[in-house]
Order: structure tokens, then sequence, then C-alpha cells
């Protein structure tokens, strides 16, 4: 019963369960079509992305409405089954190393390069919710309080904070609220996960991000946490803008901007930030065990992603590859499967908004160039603000490619609202030629080699 | 008894259930008095009422309040010369977890639902006494007999009533009383304003579980119980809960337990915690239905029992024949 209520409750498009999904089906030699919940296909995709834009919006918003648990289901939320439904994607071991901790897309490749299981410390979990507005913060606050303080009630070993963010998860805000489950406890399922599946003298990657955000409590280990790392500064989400306003008029809202309640604080991120209170359990487990710990800190989700890229380039070059095609992925589009059977270097971009767009034109411009960039873009259903056009993508990947530049599957004319995207990029990722065989994994003392960020 | 020429004194009747009730007795020819806490809403049933061919007269009165009920008596009888029938039908309620639900709301419930009640008695009885005759109708409801979760405190207050009723009901024969009539009506889910006037901690909007009744049924039952009173009446559909409940407390139970949970409190809205109209009313002039399209679902039902019945006639017809 757990188990199928856990997948149930978990939210399919959350980067921690993307990451989940893709490692561990990476591990069993799966690659992460469709983000693992259906197959890939062009044909599926085409028809999905056909469709008039109201149409292609209403299913964004559709999507929600199914992922998002009945509001009568909220008090069956349970961290242990939530934990238990991660660790039951992954096979008996031994590992030789695991990551836990923060979510990020970068942390992907470097857990397939390591053939490590990720446990993450954050999981989303969406309530059904049709009443509030999205551009309300405040009366979506009061709303959502009440069932957020009953699952941190129920779950003494959580944080929930419920993130409100209109501007990239509109679309979704339209049905549903989210909930962000961060767990302060190791808790007995990753704590035997890690004392039985970890070969002897493996070690404990504990990846921190050190992002916070403003945020209010509203009960005990319960938070509102009003917008979210995308294409708006956190500033601009609580004091407004031009922006904003333009946004605003473009969604046809009936307000004019947001009006968010006073914060009381400054409290890790809801979707990527990492809680220390976690951290006493993850050193005394390894501790017990005799695992060695590495702390991975990193300031912002994808700061992890031009070191990533590095290594996989070096590694390719160890292995006698040209390591000259750069396959930058985003969100949870990811694949690391393809990415090793391409010998394509993976670069992740948190998004498609300014800020992913700036931090792999930082890397182009400090990186040997490539020769081949592809680039494919995750759609979140409508122009949020800062999200970059197609043309400014490919102007930039032209600009830096040697001899080819292409974005790859996505419907350009859909863009950002191609409703089909996530059915198109693995059978994009996968026509890529050549293909080499799985290395075999990189060891931590290769990475000490290479040297850490 | 006969309602026309009577007098007749209702609490709650600025909306849903007494509102109702006083336009009923009003077209009956009965003189209505009229209490509830909000004068604006009762001013316009008091307009209502006279449109109807009855006298009316507000008093607005927090059922809370002892020395306001006493003094809502003495209006009537000042007014009208007797008061021949007290209904009780003022009622907020709660919606809630047991550990979220502040303790003053909780007390608010139980002094609106309860005292309110036991004030309206102690106040109409010695009139109706006195002139040897009259009634008395507490409006419990069948939550007071089939209990269901996060309304305790409603729950509670209502199955009080009718041991509040029956108690009545034998110290006046005790004491030659017989004319004096006590009474209990209990609906089940009505048509009215109360879910959305409700307080409400649960964090899901708190809505009419179905089937969902119109609240004139209720008043028509209610004139009737005054015509010819009896101990108590079960109003609306769920009459099968009572006896369920005496006989299979657990299956009843299980019931009440998931239909609550499934279509009492909303699967996809939220709510804010609120105290609802517990300790100030809500503005405006009230109205008798909550917008819970009770007669069109009345309607419907009747016309499915109607159909069905016929279908089940014309299969017996044609065996018969055969």
């Amino acid at each position: 019963m757990g188990r199928v209520r856990a997948a149930r409750m978990l939210t399919d498009f959350d980067s921690s369960v993307n990451m989940v999904r893709a490692i561990s089906r990476f591990l069993r030699g799966k690659d992460h079509r469709a983000m693992s919940m259906g197959p890939g296909s062009p044909m599926l995709a085409g028809a999905a992305s056909a469709a008039p834009s109201p149409l292609r919006r209403a299913t964004f918003t559709t999507m929600g409405r199914i992922q998002g648990v009945p509001l009568n289901q909220a008090r069956q939320v349970r961290a242990d089954e939530l934990t238990e439904w991660v660790t039951r994607q992954y096979g008996p071991g031994p590992y030789p190393a695991v990551i836990v901790g923060s979510a990020s897309g970068a942390a992907v490749f470097l857990a397939a390069a390591l053939r490590a299981p990720f446990l993450p410390q954050s999981l989303l979990v969406a309530l059904r919710d049709t009443a509030t507005h999205p551009d309300d913060p405040v009366g979506a606050m009061h709303a959502v309080a009440p069932l957020a303080r009953m699952v941190a009630a129920n779950n003494p070993e959580l944080a929930v904070y419920h993130m409100h963010d209109p501007a990239q998860d509109r679309p979704m805000l339209e049905n549903m609220a989210y909930l962000r489950l961060k767990r302060l406890r190791l808790g007995p399922v990753y704590e035997r996960f890690l004392q039985q599946r970890l070969a002897p003298g493996a070690t404990v990657i504990q990846l921190e991000c050190t992002r916070d955000w403003r945020s209010r409590q509203v009960g005990e280990r319960t938070y509102f946490q009003f917008g979210c790392l995308d294409g708006l500064s956190e500033e601009e989400y609580h004091h407004g803008g031009q922006r904003i306003a333009d946004y605003l008029a473009r969604e046809n809202s009936s307000r004019w901007g947001w009006d968010p309640p006073e914060p009381d604080g400054r409290r890790p991120e809801a979707e990527w930030g990492f809680d220390p209170a976690i951290a006493g359990d993850i050193e005394a487990v390894a501790a017990r065990n005799g695992y060695a710990l590495h702390r991975l800190t990193m300031a912002e989700p994808q700061e992890l992603s031009p070191f990533v890229a590095d290594l996989y380039r070096w590694w390719y070059r160890d292995r006698g590859m040209p390591a000259a095609r750069l396959l930058a992925q985003s969100y949870v589009q990811w694949d690391p499967m393809w990415t090793l059977r391409l010998g394509a270097v993976p670069f992740w971009l948190r998004f498609n908004t300014r800020p992913s767009y700036a931090d792999l034109s930082r890397y182009l411009d400090g990186a040997e160039p490539y020769g081949r960039i592809h680039l494919n873009l995750f759609s979140q259903g409508l122009w949020s603000p800062g999200v970059v056009s197609i043309e400014q993508w490919h102007r930039l990947i032209t600009a830096h490619a040697r001899e080819h530049a292409q974005i790859i599957g996505v419907d350009t004319g859909a863009y950002p609202s191609d409703t089909g995207g996530t059915l198109r990029y693995q059978p994009a990722f996968a026509a890529l030629p050549p293909r080499y065989p799985l290395p075999a994994p990189l060891t931590m003392a290769d990475i000490d080699r290479f040297g850490w960020p | 008894m006969r309602i026309k020429g009577r007098v007749a004194v209702v609490t709650g009747a600025s909306s849903g259930i007494g509102r109702a009730t006083a336009l009923a007795f009003a077209k009956k020819g009965a003189a209505v008095v009229l209490a509830a806490r909000r004068e604006e809403a009762l001013e316009e049933v008091a307009g209502q009422c006279r449109a109807r061919g009855g006298q009316a007269l507000a008093v607005p009165t927090d059922v809370t309040d002892d020395e306001g009920v006493e003094e809502l008596a003495r209006r009537a009888a000042a007014e009208f010369g007797r008061i021949d029938v007290w209904i009780n039908s003022a009622a907020v309620t709660a919606f809630g977890p047991f550990r979220e639900m502040p303790l003053a709301d909780f007390r608010r419930v139980v002094d609106v639902n309860l005292m309110g009640y036991v004030h309206g008695a102690r106040a109409a009885l010695p009139y109706l006494r006195e002139q040897g005759e009259g009634v008395v109708v507490n409006v419990s409801s069948i939550a007071g007999v089939v209990a269901q979760p996060y309304t305790h405190a409603y729950g509670m207050t209502k199955s009080a009533i009718r041991m509040l009723s029956t108690s009545l009901r034998q110290e006046l024969r005790l004491e030659g009383a017989d004319g004096v009539h006590v009474c209990s009506v209990l609906p089940a889910t009505i048509d009215t304003p109360l879910f959305q006037h409700a307080a409400n901690y649960t964090g899901r909007k708190a809505q009419a579980m179905p089937p969902v009744y119109i609240p004139e049924s209720v008043a028509r039952a209610i004139v009737n119980l005054v015509r010819v009173p009896r101990r108590e009446i079960v109003v609306g559909p769920g009459r099968g809960l009572v006896p369920l409940a005496k006989t299979a407390p657990g299956v009843t139970e299980r019931i009440m337990r998931a239909q609550v949970d499934r279509f009492h409190l909303s699967r996809t809205e939220t709510a804010p915690a609120d105290s609802g109209n517990l300790h100030r009313p809500m503005p405006g002039t009230g109205s008798v239905h909550g917008g819970w399209h009770g007669r069109r679902r009345t309607a419907v039902r009747r016309v499915a029992a109607a159909v069905a019945l016929g279908a089940v006639a014309a299969a017996c017809l044609g065996r018969s024949r055969r």
C-alpha cells in the first residue's frame, strides 16, 4: 500500500524524482526517455505539439491537476514511505559511492560516472488546489498553510516548504500547490540503505547547495516561499517591477502585481537548497560504517555544471576519445546513458531562462571550443519572465561551435509551450552519431586526480 | 394546532432553515418574531413575511445572551399578546481536526447550538405553560445521531439537543403540562449557507455533503410538526442512517467517515483557517439557500425515483399479463 501511495504522491516532473529515476535506470542499463514515464516518440511528440496554443497551455494545466494529490490524501504523506520509494529504485549494490543531499542536474552525470546512486534531501509532493489564484500569494499561503502544517506535524523529520511561483510554474499553480519536503534527519530508510548497499570503504558525497531564499514561517517546520530560482530575481518577486507588470498583462491576470507576505528570514531554497540539519546524521552513519565523507559545496545548483563538463572532457580524452561534442541538457530532460554512449560532454542548464543562458555563455567563453554543440530545452508552458528565445539560444551555440550547432528535440515553433518536448528529447539524443561503449566507472581517485571544485 | 393566527418565534431566522421556516409560518398566516444577530437580514425577512400575508417583528438577538433571549420572549408577547410556537433553529458549525480547533471556537459552537436552545426553552416555556398549550421545536440534525469526523462540537450539540428535548418532554408530562410539546427535527444535509459560514481549520473547503435537500422541506416538516406534534422526525435523505446507526454502528461509522472525507470537505479546493461566523455575523442580508443546488438535485432524484418506480411497475404489469 505504501509503495503505490508514495509513487502516486511524488510529482513526476520534480528535479529530485527525475534524478533518482535517471540514475537508477542508468545503473540498470536503461535511458531516461520521457522522464522515465513513457515512450520516447517523435511521432507522439509531434502530435502533442501540433495542437493549437490554447490547447497546449491547457495540457500543461491539466498535467498539473493530474499530478496533484487530492487534498484528502495529504494526511497520508509519510516521509519514510517517500524515501522508501527512492531506495527501492536502486539495486542491491554494493555501490562504490553515493551522493546525498541537494538536487542538481550536473550531479546526475557525476553520479553516472561514479555509478553512484543519489539520495535526495528534498522531494516534491503537490496538492490538487483549484481554489487559490496564482497571483495571490498571501491568499495561497493562508489557504494551503493548514494542510502544510498537518504534513509537518505528521512527519517530525521534515521541513515543509509551500513554494509558490506564479512566474515559471503558473500553468501548474492553476491546479496545484507545491509542497517541497526537506528531510532534517537521515531517517531509518536512508540509514539502512547506506549501511547495506555501499561497498566497504565507499565514499559518501554530501552535495550541499547553499542557496537560500526569503521565506516566512507559517507553523512548526512549515514555511512559505514566494518565487524560486528562475528568470526573475528574488528582489523582483518581492518588490515587483515592469517585467512583472508586463507579464501579468500578457497573462490577462486580474492583478497588476504581486503582494507577497512579509518574509521573516532566509532559509534553504525549497527545491535546491541544502538544510545542514541532516549533516550530523550523514556524518555519523559514514563514521559508523567506515565510509569516507566528501563534502561538495556549491552556491547555486548549476554551479557544478562546468566542473562536470570539464571532468567528462578530461575523462573522454583519457580514454582516447575526441571529446569535441557538447550536449547541453535542461531541467530534467537529461539522459546520462545517451550522454555516455555518444561520448558527449554534458552541460546541465537549470532552466531555459537568462541565468542558465548566462552560465552556458560564460562556460563556452572560457572553455576550449567544441566542434559540435547540441542543446535541448525544457518547456514549461508559457513565456514566463526571463525565458530566452530559441533564436538567442541558437545564436549562442552557433557562435561557439567550430563545426556545427543545433537545437535538438525541440519544436522550435511551439517552444516554450512544446507539449511534446518530454517525448522528444531522448530520441533526439539517440539519433546522434557516433556510438561508444559504456565506459568503466570513474573512481574517487580519478576525480581526485582531476581535481574537485 | 392550527397555524393561522398563531405566534411563532424563530431563532436563526436570518438564513437557512430558520429563514425558510419563518417564511413558511408567515405564509400560513402566523405572526412571526424573527431573531438572529443581523438586523439588516432580519428586516429583509420581516418584509418577505409581510409580503406573504403574515405579521412580522424583527428582534436582533444573540442566542448566547440569556437576557437577550428573555427580552426576545418579552417583546414577542408584548407585541402579539402570546407565544404559541418557539423554534430553536440558530446554529453554527466548525470543521477541523480536534487538535487544530481553537477552544474558543469549540466553546462558541456549544454556546450557540446548545446554550442558545437552553436559553430559548427557558424563555418560551413559562409562556406556553401559562397558556396551557404550545410547541417548542428544536432543530437538531442527523449528525446528532450519526457522528462524523471533524465536526465534534456540532455533533455533540446536536446530540445534546435531542436529549434536551426528551428530558423537557418528560418533565412537562410529569408536571401535567400535557398541551405543551417539545419536538426535535433531524434534518439531513440541507442547501443552506451553513457550510460557507462555518469555521474551518481542515485546510479544505467545506461543502454540503450529498444528497442535498432544500430547506423548504424542513420548513414544511416543522409546520406539520406544530400542527400535529411528534417527538422526533427526520427530514431528508439519510433516514436510513438513523436506524442503521443503532443496528450496525461500525458500518455507519465507516460510511460517514468516508463520506465526510470524500464529499463534505473538498478534495480540490483549499481553504484558509478561519473562524467563519462564529464570533461575528456574516455581512449582508442572508439567504435561505446556500447555492448547493438542493432544488435541482431534489428534482433530479424525484424524477429518477419516479422513472425507476414506473419501470418496476411496467415490468410487474408485463409479467402479470403473461
